[in-house]
């Protein structure tokens, strides 16, 4: 989190990291249908052919005041495909928090597993391993063959040490709790 | 659109000599290479392309929403050395230096050649209808004078940093180059200070958008020269019709953008954005302690910065 003493704003970053297509950008899509438009940037997209993010997706919420400040949450999505592993270093760095978005098809375990195996060694390489704060969505659950949480906790080995959340992204389900604990996960770090 | 491969690879090659380049790629938006002339030993051209093109792209968002040409160029003086033109969403023409080997040509040089290549490629131009429309921008003016600070994650536990004299820094740069705005960037994407203002960009936005392009282009750069990324500059050079953008980063904190009006004084600009990457900004402690905003849980203000069902979108 970044403090500007004289603009009195907090700075807060959080990225939605997972496998290609999980929804990472619609839930960041969600938010910005769902945010009030005053209290809300443009959302901007740097994608390829309008669907799949090419580097990142770019959204600023804006909160009510908190002592005096103004909090500003920057939201990023990383591209999900394997090629963009260094894309998603890059966009990580200065993250407060993150919210790892993993699809609940039984058939993208592996890219579940291997997104969050990447995700640990890109925070390890950037030095914030330590205590950022981590919400883990399982998205997709209206899929009739999702596999079931447990599971999906199995599979990445999380033995509860993150918040979890189960999500139907396109119907806005979860996505909003899914946001509000990543932001509170952020100031329970810095108190 | 294009022509011929045979044709298109003829002018890669007459382009590659032309500029004395290493390499000359042409890649599609998605960062897949269409074509090249040329090549490095050892250089995976794979990652490069896709790398360079979200940096180009994220260029582009910069400066080119709906417009037709845009030139665009960024550079590492003593190492690495692309081009690039094109229109919006059409492929990227890329040429690689590497200033050991050949001198890169003048910036002169270098737009004209390039120009002519995109020319002879047949690619300007861009189809109007996958134009998206320009979203309205917000003018966010932060002319206030800044002090930025971090928190460390465990409170006490770290330093905090501060950049007292950033401001003023700014403004004196500002003024010698009559930009129209100037940010510090940090490597969050977060703009630490600003001063100017402009009707046509989002601070927030073009802060994140340079971070990204800058971090991406350094990726890239470090990639053809077979460095480490950490040792990694970038300049870049954004050109519009409505002005010229500089980028600037290098391993210190901040990056630094400047919009200047059209035909500003780019030469001088590079020197001083050069100079503000050369200091070394303050790191003071006390902030920190100064700073106690109570943060319980149940405060923070999350509930009211929804839509009420009938306003949503």
């Amino acid at each position: 989190m970044r403090v500007n003493y004289k603009t009195r704003e907090l700075q807060i970053k959080i990225v939605y990291y997972g496998p290609a297509l999980a929804g990472k950008t619609t839930n960041i899509r969600q938010i910005f249908n769902h945010v009030s438009p005053d209290r809300r940037s443009d959302l901007t997209v740097v994608d390829t052919d309008g669907d799949r993010t090419l580097f990142f997706d770019y959204l600023q919420v804006e909160l009510g005041t908190i002592g005096g400040f103004t909090p500003r949450i920057n939201l990023y999505t990383v591209p999900g495909q394997p090629i963009y592993a260094t894309t998603r270093k890059i966009v990580l760095r200065g993250a407060d928090a993150v919210v790892f978005v993993a699809d609940s098809a039984p058939e993208r375990a592996d890219e579940n597993r291997a997104a969050w195996e990447q995700l640990h060694q890109h925070l390890h390489a950037l030095g914030l391993a330590a205590d950022l704060p981590i919400v883990v969505q399982w998205n997709k659950r209206d899929l009739p063959q999702a596999m079931p949480v447990p599971h999906l906790k199995s599979l990445l080995r999380l033995n509860g040490h993150y918040p979890t959340f189960e999500a139907v992204a396109v119907k806005n389900l979860g996505v909003r709790e899914t946001f509000e604990t990543a932001l509170r996960q952020v100031f329970q770090t810095t108190r | 659109m294009m022509k011929q491969a045979t044709s298109l690879a003829q002018t890669l090659h007459d382009v590659l000599v032309r500029m004395a380049a290493q390499a000359v790629i042409l890649l599609s938006p998605s960062g897949k290479i269409i074509e090249h002339a040329g090549g490095i030993k050892g250089l995976d051209e794979e990652a490069l392309g896709v790398l360079l093109a979200q940096s180009m792209s994220a260029f582009q968002h910069l400066i080119a929403k709906g417009q037709q040409q845009q030139i665009f160029f960024a550079y590492q003086d003593a190492y690495y050395h692309y081009a690039g033109t094109g229109t919006y969403r059409s492929p990227f023409l890329v040429s690689i230096f590497q200033s050991q080997l050949h001198r890169p040509p003048a910036l002169g040089t270098t737009k004209f050649c390039v120009k002519r290549a995109y020319n002879h490629i047949g690619l300007e131009g861009a189809d109007e209808e996958t134009l998206p429309d320009e979203a309205p921008s917000q003018s966010e003016a932060l002319s206030q004078s800044s002090l930025l600070a971090v928190f460390p994650r465990t409170a006490g536990a770290d330093t905090l940093q501060v950049v007292p004299d950033l401001h003023e820094a700014l403004e004196e740069t500002a003024q010698e180059l009559q930009a129209r705005l100037l940010l510090a960037v940090d490597e969050s994407g977060t703009v630490v200070d600003a001063v100017g203002e402009s009707d046509r960009f989002n601070v927030a936005e073009i802060g994140a958008l340079a971070a990204g392009s800058l971090a991406a282009f350094a990726e890239a750069s470090a990639l053809a020269a077979q460095q480490p990324p950490e040792d990694a500059q970038a300049m870049v050079v954004l050109e519009g019709p409505q002005g010229v953008i500089l980028l600037a980063r290098d391993e210190g904190p901040l990056a630094f953008l400047a919009i200047l009006p059209p035909n500003g004084f780019l030469g001088m600009a590079r020197l001083m954005l050069k100079d503000l990457l050369r200091r070394e900004w303050d790191v003071v402690q006390s902030a920190w302690d100064d700073f106690h905003i109570p943060l319980p849980i149940e405060e923070i203000p999350l509930a009211d910065i929804w839509a009420k069902p009938e306003d949503a979108a």
